[in-house]
């Protein structure tokens, strides 16, 4: 007997001194680790925000409601038992009780869910991206096999608002367009952890072992587009899409003074909230990335070539014919008229191309060329904007025969609609063309600025010759130029039509056309810039019918918004016919 | 320890003894050199005291510490599970502010206010005028606006316009939009009369049809 529990006693003597001695130090380590958990703390990603600080996107908490349908399918409670109230009993639920608890909180069918509840996969996405209280709520159910993963879900407060502008995501949240995409490495924050010891119910042990890491959450972003005039420049623009039948379209607002880009609307375009593959034609900006031929708005640009360089004023007098035959080819105005008698600054209201022909073959071709190249033609607008095209502009020794002529009025080259709006801020400007920006700056969390690097402008013709332009502009939008539509009354309006053959790359030719309206206000101390462009309208084309209406509204709404009054100058009558004639 | 080597090799180790015995020991030795005993007598209740005293205190300091430290335990936990709570609740509150700024972005986004501001018989200008206070001047030219139906210029030139060539359209043109802030004009007070009628017949119906 007594050697019987001298034996046990051993026995158990060395199994503790095996315990305690031997693998103590591993044995603690398990344990540890059994109460030890690891967790990231998402960074959220950074807001990006209007010039006036409203949120244009942001980033919130979300949670994805995942299901292991292995456990949820032989989930157990115990309930009251319905006998004796004071016992409780085990009841065994399943995939249909689950589903009938979950669906009033995911919004979803009973019999949707109860489909994706039952099966043998060990991880299956029940609802994606709901909201924290939802999340808690289904939590509270204590359901077995149902989790939740915290994620993030980007939130457009303002719906559709610049959507092509703010980007857009890939189906794994990559970003792919937009100023996610060009800022992300601004935009992502740092993800952190922190490790803590917890008991069974999930509570932190207050001794316990603890190390944290904080989340870095990334930078706002301010960009320069003001949201009510956005809004404004896409309801006007949508409207007249679809009333002009026209494919698509762009409106452009730029301030003058620092070529920040005020509104940047697109139409169609895209839902951020939706999905699908119909999104796919729609999800990039028009504006800067689809390029076209500009017509008769890249006229200013001739008129300010030839102004600059001394080969014409607004007072010189063309013998406008009907047709001219250059290189071999018989050129047309718009319309068929009679030899016609008018100044410079009349064949820039009336918009004719064999008057500009004739002004524009005063200088030479490669002259002509500089000149494009320095309103920015064919080159990068500095945007840094993915997906931006720069455009086509050929070098001048390789312009064909008539190209050395449709060069002059807008044929031949092409441009994005940021590229056509940044000429006339250079007009606007006094002749200095400043790049245009997106981006104002990144905002601190205490609300303060980190301005963006300050751009440099770049002169391209004097000031007296852009002061000439803009007078000749004014007479665009008299009773007799083109575009009387897009007169605001009090104020004094400068601007430019275009209606352009369009190239169409579906059979390669020319099909339809380009209606445009590049104006700036207040015409004696400009502003603002407003650029309105539709693509291949069916229902009217002229640029002064269909743009120029737009332009209006959108000017006027700016005007106001912006708190900008008219000069109280009248526009001094610019002679379109020469005295006499 | 001290007192029996001192009694077992007292006179011996009286020099050799430590310095703590030697200034321990002077009193007694002062007074009778002779009776040894009385020295046994005067330790031995003095001894017995100090350690059922010492043996007291010991306890009572293990006991209070154990207490303290149960105190301390209980005092970590219950912080513990309140700052489980009040995190849970922070969490909460933030979640509800979160939900509530998200509704006010939604509330104030542009789309928003211009359809309520519809449903409230408002209409957008059409024309830009400012009111200088220093002379009380009147900029720009400021026409009552009436209440639009979607584009209204596209609707009505377009057609018009493309009949004729773009130098012929010009003609007309005034005439069309002269005409357009004629007819604009006269319905205006009418409109503006309309309005705050249908606002004051509009209000109760919404309420009507919430509840």
């Amino acid at each position: 007997m007594f050697l019987t529990v001298c034996v046990v006693l051993s026995l158990f003597a060395v199994q503790l001194l095996r315990l305690q001695a031997l693998d103590a130090s591993a044995m603690a380590k398990q344990a540890l680790g059994a109460r030890l958990v690891t967790a990231v703390v998402p960074a959220l990603r950074g807001e990006i925000l209007d010039s006036n600080g409203a949120v244009l996107a942001a980033s919130v908490e979300r949670w994805d409601i995942v299901v292991d349908q292995r456990v949820v399918r032989q989930w157990q409670r115990f309930e009251p038992d319905p006998k004796n109230p004071s016992l409780t009993r085990k009841v065994t639920l399943g995939v249909r009780d689950a589903a009938v608890l979950l669906a009033p909180l995911l919004g979803k069918s009973v019999d949707a869910l109860s489909a994706r509840l039952s099966g043998n996969s060990g991880y299956v996405v029940v609802a994606k991206a709901v909201t924290p209280a939802v999340w808690r709520a289904v939590n509270a159910l204590n359901i077995g096999g149902i989790d939740g993963v915290r994620t993030s879900a980007r939130v457009h407060p303002a719906g559709g608002l610049a959507a092509p502008v703010i980007g857009w995501f890939t189906a794994d949240n990559r970003p792919l367009g937009g100023m996610e995409a060009m800022l992300n490495s601004q935009l992502t924050g740092k993800d952190g952890s922190i490790t803590y010891e917890r008991d069974p119910s999930g509570r932190q042990i207050a001794t316990g072992e603890i190390a944290s890491t904080p989340a870095v959450p990334g930078q706002n972003v301010r960009l320069t587009i003001d949201r009510d005039l956005q809004w404004k420049a896409e309801q006007a623009l949508g409207a007249q899409v679809k009333a002009t039948g026209a494919l698509s379209g762009t409106a452009v607002v730029i301030r003058v003074k620092d070529g920040a880009i005020l509104a940047l609307a697109n139409a169609p375009a895209f839902d951020p909230n939706a999905t699908g593959p119909s999104l796919g034609a729609n999800l990039r900006n028009r504006a800067l990335g689809d390029i076209y031929e500009p017509g008769s708005t890249g006229k200013v640009m001739t008129a300010s070539a030839v102004i600059e360089e001394g080969s014409v004023t607004p007072m010189t007098v063309f013998a406008v014919p009907n047709t001219l035959t250059r290189a071999g080819r018989v050129f047309h105005d718009a319309e068929v008229h009679p030899l016609e008698k008018l100044t410079f600054a009349g064949v820039l209201a009336k918009s004719s191309n064999i008057g500009t022909m004739m002004a524009g073959e005063r200088v030479p071709a490669a002259t002509i060329h500089d000149y494009l190249a320095r309103f920015g033609i064919g080159q990068p607008t500095g945007l840094n904007f993915p997906g931006e095209s720069q455009g086509i502009l050929a070098p001048a020794d390789q312009w064909s025969g008539t190209q050395r002529y449709t060069v002059l009025f807008g044929q031949g080259l092409s441009v994005n609609a940021v590229q056509a709006a940044s000429v006339y801020q250079t007009i606007a400007n006094g002749g200095v063309r400043m790049p245009p920006s997106l981006v104002e700056g990144i905002q601190r969390p205490d609300g303060t600025l980190v301005p963006s690097p300050a751009r440099k402008g770049t002169r391209v013709v004097s000031a007296r010759t852009a002061r000439m332009v803009v007078a000749m502009l004014e007479g665009v939008v008299s009773n007799q130029g083109t575009a009387p539509e897009a007169r605001i009354p009090g104020y004094r309006v400068a601007g430019k039509t275009g209606t352009a053959q369009r190239y169409d790359g579906a059979c390669g030719c020319y099909r339809g056309y380009t209606g445009s309206f590049i104006g700036l206000a207040p015409a004696d101390a400009p502003q603002l810039v407003v650029a309105v462009t539709l693509q291949r309208p069916v229902k009217g084309y002229y640029g002064g019918t269909v743009a120029a209406p737009v332009f209006r509204d959108i000017m006027t709404y700016a005007l106001q918004a912006l708190q900008i009054p008219p000069t109280g100058a009248i526009s001094p009558r610019i002679r379109l016919t020469p005295v006499g004639g | 320890m001290s007192q029996t080597l001192a009694a077992g090799s007292g006179p011996a180790t009286s020099r050799g003894a430590s310095a703590a015995s030697a200034t321990a020991r002077p009193r007694p030795r002062g007074p009778a050199r002779a009776p040894r005993p009385s020295l046994r007598v005067v330790a031995a209740p003095v001894s017995e005291r100090s350690r059922s005293l010492f043996v007291g205190g010991c306890l009572a300091l293990l006991i209070g510490g154990l207490l303290t430290l149960l105190m301390l335990n209980i005092a970590l936990a219950q912080g513990s599970f309140r700052l489980h709570d009040l995190t849970l609740a922070s969490r909460l509150l933030t979640d509800q502010a979160q939900a509530l700024n998200e509704d006010i972005a939604v509330q104030a986004a542009p789309a928003q206010l211009a359809k309520k501001a519809a449903a409230l018989g408002m209409v957008p200008s059409g024309s830009v005028a400012f009111l200088r206070l220093s002379d009380g001047k009147i900029l720009g030219v400021a026409t009552p606006a009436a209440a639009p139906k979607a584009p209204t210029v596209s609707q009505t030139t377009p057609n018009r316009a493309t009949t004729v060539s773009p130098n012929g359209a010009t003609t007309p043109n005034p005439t069309s939009t002269a005409a357009a802030t004629a007819t604009s004009t006269k319905p205006s007070p009418r409109t503006a009369t309309a309005a705050p009628t249908a606002v004051r017949t509009a209000a109760p119906t919404p309420s009507k049809t919430k509840r």
